[in-house]
């Protein structure tokens, strides 16, 4: 299966603010590429944003895109 | 313990203490002060008339040191919204009220002399003060003078000069840790009720009180331990918070398109990164001084989401400078500038109006063309012009409604007569179903649903996620609460296990879920008694048909799919 190439910002309590390009595989799911790349965290906690929109973790992440993982939080 | 209801009737400068009814024992926070105003209230009430009475409660852990446990909630019928009103804020005022076992503090009739009155409450004596030397002084200064009179320690719930003109957008302040008044109930101009009233303040000293011990002490330490490890066990509530505040919220908003930007125009601020959590948080580290990027407002709390924001010279500003302001008065008029922010904030805070209600009404005078989106000199004279009572002044600070009838603007973000928060409806759709069906108005402390998983642009499953997201506040609301806890709240059951061991009671999650619910439904009667039907369950016009550019959508949650609503 192809690769495709997308651009994270990181932006997780748990892990260093920081924006880097991937590789990951065509097709991926939003819940597996967290689980490939944040596994200790758990999905519920975390907020996936695809070019300016939420998604759910039954999306595929299209390439190209750009992906902002943030925690999940509860207002102000 | 918890049982004691002052009463307070301002026409006849009588007190009176009661015992909580036995039916409501397991009623407290919002869901107490809902019940009585159901009960004592006449729903078509004038909200400045006599017959309105202002409700003061605590949760029913006030008085602990249970991190997060000391809100206090204060309602009334709001003259901003026309229905009922609750809003809650943290400091020491309920943890104060909690250790003098009062569960409330009912304020009754009105006064229309020109007499102002402290109402002060200790252990042996509830009496009414002559006040007249507070009267038209700024929080700052009014706080100061109370500390002088009864000493450093005293809880304090204080009015500023807003809610003695009665104006729409004045809250109610109390004190926090640091004895600072800046923990507002804001929302829905309670304010102004207890201005009506003549009542500038309420002092609370505790001072030989006798710490409240539970029913069931090592089943209370016990919960409160394993709660405790949960809050600091969690990232958000441990790290984030502690780090970002509420402001760390801004990454989330601006990143969905929900961020209110130019009166709501859209929902992402080019000058975001200048004034979101990470922003504030490198700011107050960098510049030291008194100015600290985690603080308490209530005694014991773990997550200390509160701030205290100093200028360059180190020197405070005000505290807390938080993630709605920093939307309302920041990104909705166009503003990317921490100092000036805060600056507002600080006059907000100490003339005693809600920042959110302010942003808004400046943004319709904005989108009218008052004065331009950006320009910080003309913001800071109209908000001097709000201080001094202008006529201007006095239309900005009765709320975006009717400044936006003034000046003639059809855009106005608000439902039921109060202002949006800082959630952009079209992006944030769930929080949007909230806005139009709570009994609260426009109100994201009724049920956020940021939170949710879901496509927050999508019309899919919004208002299951809003019903959930109301009946959860309601939930918290009552209990005494900050909704703060929520990421780090693994189970609710913790809740319910503490209250149990605390008060000797045995109830479930399912029966405290129960009272969540028929509070809200308690609420929507309420309205229904005061003349609001689904008419009023909407949002403004042009939120259905004008685009927001960052989501490319509207809201298209129409009174159909409002129909599933219920609780």
């Amino acid at each position: 299966m192809a690769d495709i190439t997308v651009y994270v910002e990181w932006k997780l309590p748990q892990r260093p603010r920081k924006a880097v390009s991937l590789t990951i595989p065509a097709n991926t799911q939003v819940k597996d590429f967290l689980q490939r790349t944040v596994p200790e965290i758990d999905p519920n906690e975390i907020l996936v944003i695809i070019d300016g929109r939420s998604v759910r973790m039954d999306a595929f992440i299209p390439s190209g895109c750009k992906i902002v993982v943030l925690p999940v939080l509860c207002g102000g | 313990m918890l049982d004691a209801i002052v009463r307070v009737n301002m026409k006849t400068l009588s007190t009176r203490l009661d015992k909580l009814p036995d039916a409501y024992q397991y009623l407290a926070g919002r869901a107490l002060s809902s019940q009585f105003l159901s009960d004592e209230v006449p729903a078509f009430c004038e909200p400045l008339g006599p017959n309105n009475k202002l409700v003061i409660t605590c949760g029913l852990l006030a008085g602990t040191t249970t991190s997060c446990a000391n809100r206090l909630s204060i309602g009334a019928k709001s003259p901003l919204t026309g229905g009922i009103k609750e809003s809650n804020a943290g400091g020491i005022a309920a943890y104060k009220m909690g250790r003098m076992g009062i569960r409330a503090i009912i304020v009754e009739d009105i006064r229309e002399d020109d007499q102002w009155y402290i109402l002060h409450i200790s252990k042996e004596t509830t009496t009414l003060q002559s006040a007249n030397h507070l009267h038209n002084k700024g929080l700052t200064e009014k706080a100061s003078l109370l500390y002088q009179e009864y000493g450093k320690k005293v809880g304090i719930i204080l009015l500023g000069p807003a809610g003695e003109k009665r104006l729409l957008t004045a809250g109610i302040a109390n004190n926090d840790t640091d004895g600072v008044p800046s923990r507002f109930s804001g929302r829905g101009g309670l304010g102004a009720v207890m201005g009506a009233k003549h009542l500038l303040g309420i002092v609370l000293d505790d001072g030989t009180s006798e710490t409240p011990q539970a029913q069931d002490r090592q089943q209370f330490a016990e919960k409160v331990r394993e709660f405790h490890k949960m809050l600091l066990s969690s990232p958000q509530t441990a790290e984030f918070f502690p780090k970002y505040g509420t402001a760390g919220m801004m990454e989330v908003t601006n990143a969905l398109g929900g961020l209110p930007t130019r009166n709501f125009q859209t929902g992402s601020f080019a000058g975001a990164e200048k004034i979101n959590g990470d922003a504030l948080y490198q700011t107050i580290t960098a510049r030291g001084g008194e100015g600290t990027p985690t603080h308490s407002c209530m005694p014991g709390c773990l997550v200390r989401c509160s701030n205290i924001f100093a200028d360059k010279n180190g020197r405070k500003v005000v505290t807390p400078l938080e993630y709605e302001t920093l939307t309302l008065l920041g990104s909705n008029l166009q503003i990317d500038d921490l100092d000036f922010i805060a600056e507002l904030n600080y006059l907000c805070n100490d003339y005693g109006v809600d920042t959110i209600e302010i942003g808004c009404a400046i943004g319709v005078a904005m989108e009218a063309g008052v004065l331009k989106f950006g320009d910080q000199a003309a913001i800071r004279d109209i908000m001097r012009q709000v201080i001094a009572d202008t006529y201007l002044g006095k239309i900005i600070a009765s709320g975006c409604v009717v400044t936006g009838k003034v000046f003639g603007v059809r855009r106005i973000p608000a439902v039921k007569g109060q202002g949006m928060a800082a959630y952009e409806p079209r992006a944030i759709k769930g929080t949007g179903v909230t806005y139009a069906t709570s009994a609260m108005g426009a109100d994201h402390t009724a049920g956020n649903v940021t939170r949710a998983n879901l496509r927050h642009d999508s019309k899919d499953q919004q208002v299951p996620a809003s019903r959930n997201a109301q009946i959860g506040v309601s939930l918290i609301d009552m209990l005494g609460f900050c909704i703060m806890i929520a990421p780090g709240l693994k189970t609710r059951d913790i809740l319910v296990e503490m209250i149990n061991a605390y008060h000797g009671w045995n109830l479930s999650l399912q029966d405290l879920e129960q009272i969540a619910r028929q509070n809200l439904n308690r609420e929507l009667e309420f309205n229904r008694q005061a003349g609001f039907n689904k008419v009023h369950d909407r949002l403004p016009e042009h939120f259905y048909e004008e685009t927001n550019p960052a989501t490319n959508s509207v809201f298209d949650i129409n009174e159909d799919d409002l129909a599933e609503m219920s609780f």
